[in-house]
C-alpha cells in the first residue's frame, strides 16, 4: 500500500508532464492546470490507497478523462454562446482580415522551407504543433508509449482499450505525425 | 540540410519542454500537488493490518474479499454473543434482587 511520500513523489515526478499532455489537447494555460489539479484531486481521493506501482495507468485515465469532461463542458459552453451571440452585434470590437492570414509563397519573409535546418526549440515548436493536431486517441497512445514509457498492456489499461488499439494509434500518430514533421524539413523515422 | 529525429528523441525533447516550464506554472502545480495530498485517501486500519501480515491482497483481489466478508462475519457474531450475555446479566441481577428483597424502588417506576 501506498504512503503520503510515495503518492507525493509520483505526482511530482508526473505534475509537469501532466500539465503538458493537458496543454497539448486544450491549447490554454489556465484550463490546462484546472486539468491537472482536478486529475490529482481525483487521483488522491479516490485511489490514494492504492499500491504506488498502479499510480501510472489510474493517473493518465483520470488525466484524459478530465481532458474529455472538459471538452464536453465547452461544447455545452459553445453552444450557449453561439445561441445569445446571434442576439449580439457581430464584429463589435475586432474585425477580420482574410488577408493578415492569406499565405504569400513568393514572399522572401516566409517561415523557413523544409530544405533549412532547423534549430532545437523550431523542432520542439513543430513536435508540439504536431502532437497537438493528432487525434486525441493517437496523441493519447503515442505520449503514454513514448514519453510515459508504458509498455503496450499499461498503455492499453491507461485508455481503457485493447493492446491491438494502443499499437493501432501509436501506428497512425507515427505516420501522422511524420508526415506533418517532413512538411517542416524534419524526417522521423 | 534536413534534420533527422528517431521517435525516442521526441520523448527527450518533450521532456525538454517540460523543465523549461515557467516559475508561475510551477507553484500552482505544486500548491495543487499539495492540495492532493491533503485528500488522500487513507486504509482502513484493519485492511492495512491484514496487508502488513499478507492475509489480503491487492484490492479487486479474490482473497481480499473473503477476507472481508470473515472479518464482517466476526464482528457480527462477536456483538450478537456480547448482547445476549450482557442480557442474561442483567436478567440474572434482578432475579437475585427480587430474592434478596434489594430490587431498587424506580424498578417498579414504569
Amino acid at each position: 500500500m501506498s504512503t503520503r511520500e510515495q503518492l507525493s513523489d509520483f505526482l511530482a515526478d508526473v505534475e509537469r508532464r501532466a500539465y503538458k499532455h493537458a496543454m497539448f489537447a486544450v491549447r490554454d494555460e489556465h484550463a490546462a492546470l484546472d486539468i491537472v489539479q482536478d486529475a490529482m484531486l481525483k487521483l488522491a481521493e479516490r485511489y490514494g490507497d492504492k499500491p504506488a506501482e498502479e499510480y501510472p495507468m489510474l493517473f493518465h485515465r483520470i488525466l484524459q478523462n478530465t481532458i474529455l469532461d472538459y471538452f464536453r463542458r465547452q461544447k455545452v459552453r459553445t453552444f450557449w454562446q453561439s445561441l445569445f451571440s446571434s442576439y449580439t452585434p457581430q464584429h463589435a470590437e475586432e474585425e477580420f482580415d482574410p488577408l493578415d492570414v492569406l499565405e504569400d509563397k513568393d514572399n522572401p519573409s516566409q517561415p523557413p522551407q523544409p530544405d533549412t535546418a532547423l534549430n532545437q526549440s523550431q523542432v520542439l515548436a513543430a513536435i508540439e504543433d504536431g502532437l497537438h493536431r493528432l487525434p486525441a486517441r493517437q496523441r493519447e497512445a503515442f505520449l503514454l508509449r513514448y514519453w510515459e514509457q508504458l509498455d503496450t498492456a499499461e498503455a492499453a489499461a491507461a485508455m481503457g482499450c485493447s493492446e491491438g488499439s494502443v499499437k493501432t494509434h501509436c501506428s497512425r500518430a507515427t505516420h501522422a505525425l511524420a508526415a506533418m514533421l517532413k512538411e517542416k524539413g524534419i524526417d522521423l523515422s | 540540410m534536413k534534420t533527422r529525429l528517431q521517435t525516442r528523441d521526441i520523448g527527450a525533447m518533450l521532456d525538454r519542454s517540460a523543465a523549461q516550464l515557467d516559475n508561475d506554472t510551477l507553484d500552482k502545480l505544486r500548491n495543487a500537488r499539495r492540495v492532493a495530498l491533503q485528500h488522500q485517501r487513507q486504509q482502513v486500519p484493519v485492511l492495512a493490518w491484514l496487508h502488513e501480515h499478507g492475509l489480503a491482497h491487492t484490492p479487486g483481489h479474490k482473497s481480499h474479499h473473503w477476507g472481508l466478508a470473515a472479518l464482517f462475519a466476526i464482528i457480527l457474531f462477536s456483538g450478537i454473543f456480547y448482547w445476549q450475555h450482557v442480557y442474561e446479566h442483567d436478567h440474572s441481577d434482578i432475579d437475585i434482587a427480587i430474592l434478596t428483597d434489594d430490587l431498587p424502588v424506580d424498578m417498579y417506576v414504569d
